[in-house]
């Protein structure tokens, strides 16, 4: 029996049915790649589950035919669609684009904002997605909102200070930008500083310039290898000459 | 790239009623096509911080879905540790973004397989405007670049800030 039939069998003694035909990937021992459709039941789960899945690919690979299952949702192009026209509907001046992902009883939304969306905004879009998704029977996982632009974290400006402290905001800036992130202007960098200092991780010296507390050099912690920060640390202040 | 994965759609359509095989070569070409449009999307953005992602097209899932447990999950420790609760929140999209694209880039990937090696399986061609390959739409791999686009950048977001 060749590996294709054996496939197949194992597929069909589990009540399954490939999605079109089986397709050998490359190499001498090649994954077969079979396509799934899969739906769900009236509580949301995925049929036929992940586990059952699993399992038939368990029994082949005990054979040492190795496959690998690309599952295609039955009903995503319809929710992607619902949930584009909803957003769309209500966000248009906001929204660029929307779409779908699927993973198990789960639905992920993906938007393309026309510009950085404010907090509010965001919460909306967030409850829209979940009252539409919950009205198909999914639960929402997440929703990621991305533009070219990627914003500094918390983290990597405390970690920017770290290296360079005590250094002026208009410093960090600088130092951000140069690693890629996007500061949108001093102003919106003076406002993350001032919630970093609230929550005391940072202090503002007389002098204007910033330096981590005790407390957040602590939860920054160190390694003990040659990336170690203590490390850039040493070398920034000497090109600093001090 | 991806707009001349659009064109040989738009043409394998426009010739259908007259050279059925030329259809049908289009056709392939342009699944071929609008892969790899999302395949070298992916290595652009995330070739901006990672500089040993693999050549091979086979390996490059397996090395995505590497990132979660390793890198972003570094990044996610660090993020919690500091009090960063949009960056931990950005991790775990990231996450997910990544076994996203690595099932984008797994399943276009074999239908790209498809049309290049197997052209005993031929592209069928709905009354219409469209076609499919071995039960994928070309309306549903219209879609692979611009989705690729959109997880790349959530992965990117968090690689970005360590």
């Amino acid at each position: 029996m060749t590996i294709h039939q054996t496939i197949l069998d194992a597929l069909s003694k589990d009540g399954l049915a490939p999605l079109g035909e089986i397709i050998p990937g490359e190499g001498d021992a090649p994954t077969f790649y079979i396509s799934i459709l899969v739906s769900r039941d009236p509580s949301g789960k995925q049929v036929p589950s992940n586990r059952r899945l699993h399992a038939v690919g368990q029994k082949l690979s005990d054979e040492g035919i190795s496959v690998h299952f690309l599952l295609r949702y039955d009903d995503s192009e319809l929710v992607e669609a619902g949930l584009r026209a909803t957003l769309l509907h209500s966000h248009i001046e906001q929204i660029r684009n929307i779409f779908v992902s699927f993973d198990s009883s789960k639905a992920n939304v993906w938007i393309e904002p026309k510009r950085a969306l404010d907090q509010q905004t965001i919460n909306e879009l967030h409850t829209r997605s979940e009252e539409y998704l919950k009205l198909v029977g999914l639960k929402l996982g997440v929703v990621s909102l991305t533009t070219n632009e990627v914003l500094p974290s918390k983290l990597a400006t405390l970690t920017i200070i770290r290296t360079e402290a005590p250094v002026a905001p208009q410093r960090i800036l600088e130092l951000l930008s140069a690693r890629g992130l996007s500061v949108p202007s001093l102003d919106w960098l003076s406002r993350q500083l001032d919630a970093y200092r609230k929550s005391g991780d940072i202090v503002r010296l007389s002098t204007g310039s910033i330096v981590l507390t005790k407390k957040a050099l602590h939860v920054l912690g160190t390694t003990k290898n040659r990336n170690s920060p203590d490390i850039s640390r040493l070398l920034a202040l000497a090109k600093g000459g001090r | 790239m991806e707009e001349v994965g659009l064109h040989l759609r738009a043409h394998a359509l426009v010739i259908l009623p007259t050279q059925e095989r030329e259809a049908d070569l289009f056709g392939r070409s342009a699944f071929n096509r609008l892969y790899y449009s999302a395949y070298l999307t992916t290595k652009s953005i995330l070739g901006e911080v990672l500089s040993d992602m693999p050549r091979s097209h086979k390996g490059t899932p397996e090395y995505l879905r590497g990132l979660a447990t390793g890198r972003i999950a570094h990044i996610k420790r660090a993020a919690v540790r500091a009090g960063d609760h949009k960056l931990r929140q950005d991790c775990t999209n990231a996450k997910v973004a990544v076994d996203a694209l690595a099932g984008l880039l797994e399943g276009a990937n074999t239908v790209r397989e498809t049309a290049d090696y197997f052209p005993e399986i031929p592209v069928l061609f709905k009354t219409g405007h469209s076609f499919s390959l071995n039960a994928t739409e070309v309306e549903l791999a219209k879609a692979w670049p611009n989705q690729a686009r959109q997880y790349a950048r959530t992965i990117l977001l968090v690689l970005k800030q360590a």
